[in-house]
């Protein structure tokens, strides 16, 4: 990525920052057509974090996450699983390069990632907004994790 | 690595590429997904290494080594135990299949073939998301940190214990199947693996060929603990072409009428003559996280009398203080075949042999004791150290070692002499991902 466009994205970043409460909800969405209705917390753990591959009904979930370096997702692993960002990635690390799982597809930021929801009907994903779009399917409510 | 070994590796991944082309192309006509994202296929490079230096304080010419598949070297400063780097290409062909290469350049022992840079190579295709079947070259889950032991990232100490670690074999040629399901909120995962692996000493020796692996791997993983269990029957098979003539010399002194002599000449015939044997790896381990504190405790046996019955443990436990993790380990490894008492045969094979026989039988049976127990492993240790997650990509670890050598179990290092030793190794090491 080019130091200009990383540079205008961390800006647009602090911006939303800024412009949001500090306690900020994390949504788990799902195409609208995707027979899931709801996840638990521990179905949504096990699908991030590589443990399962698949939804309820057997089909394989395609689970979409933002980039490793990116401020929101930090917060998001926080929220979903109590692990800082460092702890997530040593674990990744573990799946990763003992080829049990591959890590989730890192999309560049949330607007790619709904838009792959919205056309993707196996596709996983989580996003910092409630969706208004009638094609998505919020199936969990995490609250952020207050700061320690 | 053998020629037969490459082809058979290329033979596996073959199969699987192809087993993967037509079922994919299979699946792909009846496709229930038309979007782009869900076919398409994709190619990952992810990457780890570790940049270390440690400094050793050890007895004159030892040379210290996290892995016996490792030359050592008798220096004070030594940047060449942890540094290394790996590269991984994961290739998705849809959710079902996916190709996979690592290849990790490293510090390795003389007699390790430029193949064994290679750590995995493999075919993976997943019927459904509870079973994984693997082809080509895969990792030995025989052990709880042998899957990721070359990613010092994934890991909270600077290695993993050298006193359970250092001996396993290498990767394994062949193919694992696999299955995971959920009991409640506990997660299960049974494995089963075949193949062939390398085993030995690098630095001394061509390594033994571990043959007709058959290992089985059980785990559950609930709340942060993860229990695992796992066994392994296999077949060493060891080059004898450069200890012929010494076996074939302590034939004859054991047919010799001097019971003292003979007994002693047939017990390391016994011992060096082995070139296939059939032997067996036990292991239970526990890793658990929770909330700040982190443990890991492990336990494996390899029983190969009488080559070798070691029994090995260790326990590490450390405690997360914001980016900071003290942490305090212990491991001790034991081989249960005894030390192999030095002979003293010149004096009653004098009149039998001459006194030049005499001598050259002496030379032969000091020379074959001392390399037996040369490789004979005894050892523990005390680690102490911290890891600084000073990026989330990246950690520095700081850690000291004091280690003590048993009479008669200078194995995990080279150019040991078989008297007792204490060692001091100091190592600051990071360790980072891409």
């Amino acid at each position: 990525m080019a130091p200009r466009k990383l540079l205008l994205q961390l800006a647009a970043v602090a911006l939303l920052a800024g412009a949001q409460p500090a306690q900020a909800d994390f949504y788990v969405v799902v195409h609208a057509s995707n027979p899931q209705r709801t996840l638990t917390q521990k179905e949504a753990v096990d699908l991030f974090m590589g443990r399962s591959r698949a939804f309820a009904n057997g089909d394989f979930a395609l689970i979409f996450d933002l980039p490793r370096d990116h401020p929101r997702r930090a917060a998001f692993y926080q929220a979903l699983t109590g692990m800082s960002v460092a702890q997530v990635n040593s674990y990744w690390s573990r799946l990763m390069f003992s080829g049990q799982s591959v890590p989730p597809q890192a999309l560049p930021d949330e607007t790619a990632v709904a838009g792959i929801l919205r056309r993707n009907p196996s596709a996983l994903g989580w996003l910092s907004k409630e969706p208004t779009d009638a094609g998505l399917r919020t199936v969990l409510v995490i609250k952020e994790a207050s700061a320690k | 690595m053998s020629v037969q070994t490459l082809a058979r590796l290329i033979r596996g991944l073959l199969a699987g590429a192809a087993v993967a082309a037509v079922t994919a192309a299979a699946g792909g006509a009846q496709a229930q997904d038309a979007d782009p994202h869900v076919a398409a296929p994709s190619l990952r490079l992810s990457g780890f290494g570790s940049v270390g230096l440690s400094h050793v304080d050890a007895p004159a010419g030892w040379g210290y080594r996290r892995e016996v598949t490792q030359g050592g070297s008798d220096e004070r400063w030594r940047h060449d135990v942890d540094t290394r780097l790996g590269v991984q290409l994961n290739y998705s062909l849809g959710s079902r299949f996916e190709l996979v290469a690592q290849a990790i350049a490293r510090k390795r022992g003389a007699y390790a073939g430029d193949g064994d840079a290679l750590e995995w190579a493999y075919a993976a295709y997943r019927p459904n998301a509870d079973w994984t079947l693997r082809v080509g070259r895969v990792n030995l889950d025989a052990f709880l940190m042998a899957d990721y032991r070359n990613v010092g990232y994934g890991f909270m100490a600077a290695r993993p214990p050298v006193e359970l670690y250092a001996t396993l074999p290498t990767t394994l040629d062949g193919g694992d199947i696999a299955r995971s399901w959920f009991q409640g909120d506990a997660q299960w995962r049974a494995k089963l693996m075949v193949g062939t692996a390398q085993i030995g000493d690098f630095h001394t020796a061509e390594p033994g060929r571990v043959r007709d692996v058959v290992g089985l791997m059980l785990s559950r993983e609930e709340g942060g603990l993860l229990l695992r269990a796992s066994g392994a029957r296999t077949r060493i098979e060891l080059d004898l072409s450069s200890t012929q003539a010494a076996i074939d010399a302590l034939g004859q002194l054991r047919s010799l009428p001097i019971p003292a002599v003979a007994e002693q000449a047939q017990a390391l015939r016994d011992r060096l003559g082995v070139s296939a044997i059939w032997a067996t790896f036990l292991e239970l381990g526990l890793r658990y996280e929770r909330a700040d504190w982190q443990w890991s405790a492990e336990v494996v046996r390899i029983s190969a009398a009488p080559l070798v019955k070691q029994s090995s443990a260790y326990a590490t436990v450390g405690h997360r203080l914001g980016d900071w993790t003290p942490y305090i380990g212990y491991g001790h490894t034991r081989d249960a075949m005894p030390v192999t008492p030095m002979p003293a045969w010149q004096a009653v094979l004098t009149p039998v042999l001459g006194p030049a026989g005499a001598v050259q039988s002496q030379m032969l049976g000091t020379l074959i004791t001392d390399a037996v127990n040369r490789s004979r492993v005894h050892q523990s240790g005390w680690s102490v150290g911290a890891r600084w997650d000073f990026h989330p990509q990246a950690a520095l670890k700081l850690q000291w070692d004091r280690i003590h050598v048993h009479a008669g179990g200078p194995g995990l290092w080279t150019n040991a002499e078989g008297s007792a030793g204490r060692a001091n190794v100091a190592t600051a090491v990071v360790d980072f991902i891409f």
